[in-house]
């Protein structure tokens, strides 16, 4: 006699349906313990959130502080540029107590050259400096950059757009003005460094010029970016040094 | 000991449960755990591993006890759990639910209705445990939970026609086991 599927299925169902087999201590001391655990969990989690979030907020301001630094390079230019203008001001020019604003529009742009300085002659010396250093900031610092790696060729070309405005300012940024008496000045000021006093009798580069602006804003050792100072080279960046990076050159 | 201890109905435990009272849940438990047990044990390969699924279904049904409605019966509710925590268990620990056949399916086997019921729960639960995991989950939830294949599909992750062929390989094999002692005993009988 076979037995059937649904005969099968009714015969485990009858012995099984009502089994009953206790288990073993360990069992509700298991069950107990990770209730115990869950409850723990639950005290513990708001204080873990309340700590996690003190903890990405802190990660946050580190990550955020080496940003409000940048504002200080507007600065550099503002400071770095008089030492180069200064040299045509003590000479000619009454308007030298002036000469900040102005001379923002010269070194910053080379093309925005023509229109700026119309502008800030005419209408106001104030406009062009606001405008300035909020929007192009950063592109202020490409520009450094692109120019150091152009050199080569003639540091002097930026400035010849400016020809046909009526500015002398020009004719003095060359090799001449920087041997001057204000770029002492600002020399001075950089004097902290041991390199720059060898070099600020000698600035053979274009590289040289731009060492002894920053030296005057940044007073560091490794300075914010550095250039190279040979005949030879092109004004190459030789050292960085933004706080957390540092890379540097050896010679 | 049992004496000492007013005896609660399981919907005063459950209400204090609910309220996170451990005495109400170690009580509960008491009451429950010698079934559920046995409902473990169907899905396990031995008892050890049948104690696993019934403490973590516990800790699962203490956990959820605030979704319980009262509109089921409390111990249905609690034996879906420990079905479903079973099935969970294996997935954790036994990776292949699909089971390779060896056997080729040969001709039925005769067993015996008569002499079959007479054999008892242990036995019976012996010939499951033996089955190959996905064979003996697929037995369980259509023989004894009353599941459809389609629902055992969607709870298994494996076809309907998959859940056919396991059951009906699950029974073969059954039958075969049973028929196997009813000619020892009839042999030693004999």
């Amino acid at each position: 006699m076979d037995m059937r599927d649904k005969d099968l299925d009714k015969l485990f169902q009858s012995a099984l349906n009502d089994y009953e087999t206790e288990p073993s201590a360990k069992v509700w001391t298991g069950i107990a313990g990770e209730l115990d655990a869950g409850k723990r969990k639950k005290v513990w989690l708001p204080l873990l959130s309340i700590a996690a979030g003190i903890a990405l907020l802190i990660t946050a301001g580190v990550l955020f502080i080496p940003k409000e630094v940048k504002p200080t390079k507007p600065d550099v230019l503002a400071a770095v540029k008089p030492t180069v203008v200064a040299p045509q001001t003590p000479a000619t020019q009454p308007t030298v107590a002036q000469n900040n604003k102005p001379a923002n529009v010269a070194m910053v742009p080379a093309n925005n050259l023509a229109n700026n300085k119309t502008k800030t002659h005419k209408r106001g010396i104030i406009k062009p400096v606001i405008i300035q250093p909020a929007q192009d900031m950063i592109i202020q610092d490409e520009q450094l950059v692109l120019a150091s790696a152009k050199p080569d060729q003639q540091p002097i070309k930026p400035v010849l757009p400016d020809m046909s405005i009526p500015i002398t300012e020009k004719h003095i940024e060359d090799q001449p003005t920087m041997t001057n008496a204000p770029v002492t000045a600002s020399a001075q000021v950089a004097a902290a460094k041991p390199a720059v006093p060898a070099k600020k009798h000698k600035i053979r580069s274009l590289g040289d010029v731009f060492n002894v602006m920053i030296a005057a804003v940044d007073k560091r050792k490794d300075k914010i970016i550095e250039f190279s100072n040979t005949d030879e080279d092109d004004a190459t960046i030789t050292g960085v040094n933004l706080g957390i990076i540092k890379v540097k050159k050896e010679k | 000991m049992m004496f000492l201890e007013p005896k609660y109905t399981i919907e005063q435990l459950v209400e204090r449960c609910k309220a996170g009272e451990r005495k109400a849940q170690e009580l509960l438990y008491k009451q429950l755990a010698g079934k559920m047990l046995a409902v473990c044990m169907r899905y396990a390969t031995d008892r050890m591993e049948a104690e696993d699924m019934l403490q973590n279904g516990f800790i699962k049904v203490f956990g959820k006890m605030a979704d319980y409605r009262a509109d089921g019966s409390f111990e249905g509710w609690v034996r879906r759990i420990m079905v479903h925590s079973s099935i969970e268990y294996y997935r954790k620990h036994h990776k292949m639910m699909q089971v390779i056949d060896i056997h080729e399916a040969g001709t039925e086997p005769s067993v015996n209705p008569i002499a079959a019921a007479n054999l008892d729960a242990k036995v019976l639960m012996g010939l499951i445990q033996q089955l190959a995991p996905g064979y003996r989950i697929v037995f369980n939830l259509y023989a004894l939970e009353g599941y459809a294949h389609k629902e055992i599909a969607e709870i298994v992750g494996i076809t309907e026609g998959a859940s056919k062929s396991q059951l009906s390989r699950a029974r073969t094999i059954l039958k075969e086991q049973i028929a196997k002692m009813e000619s020892k005993s009839y042999g030693y009988a004999g």
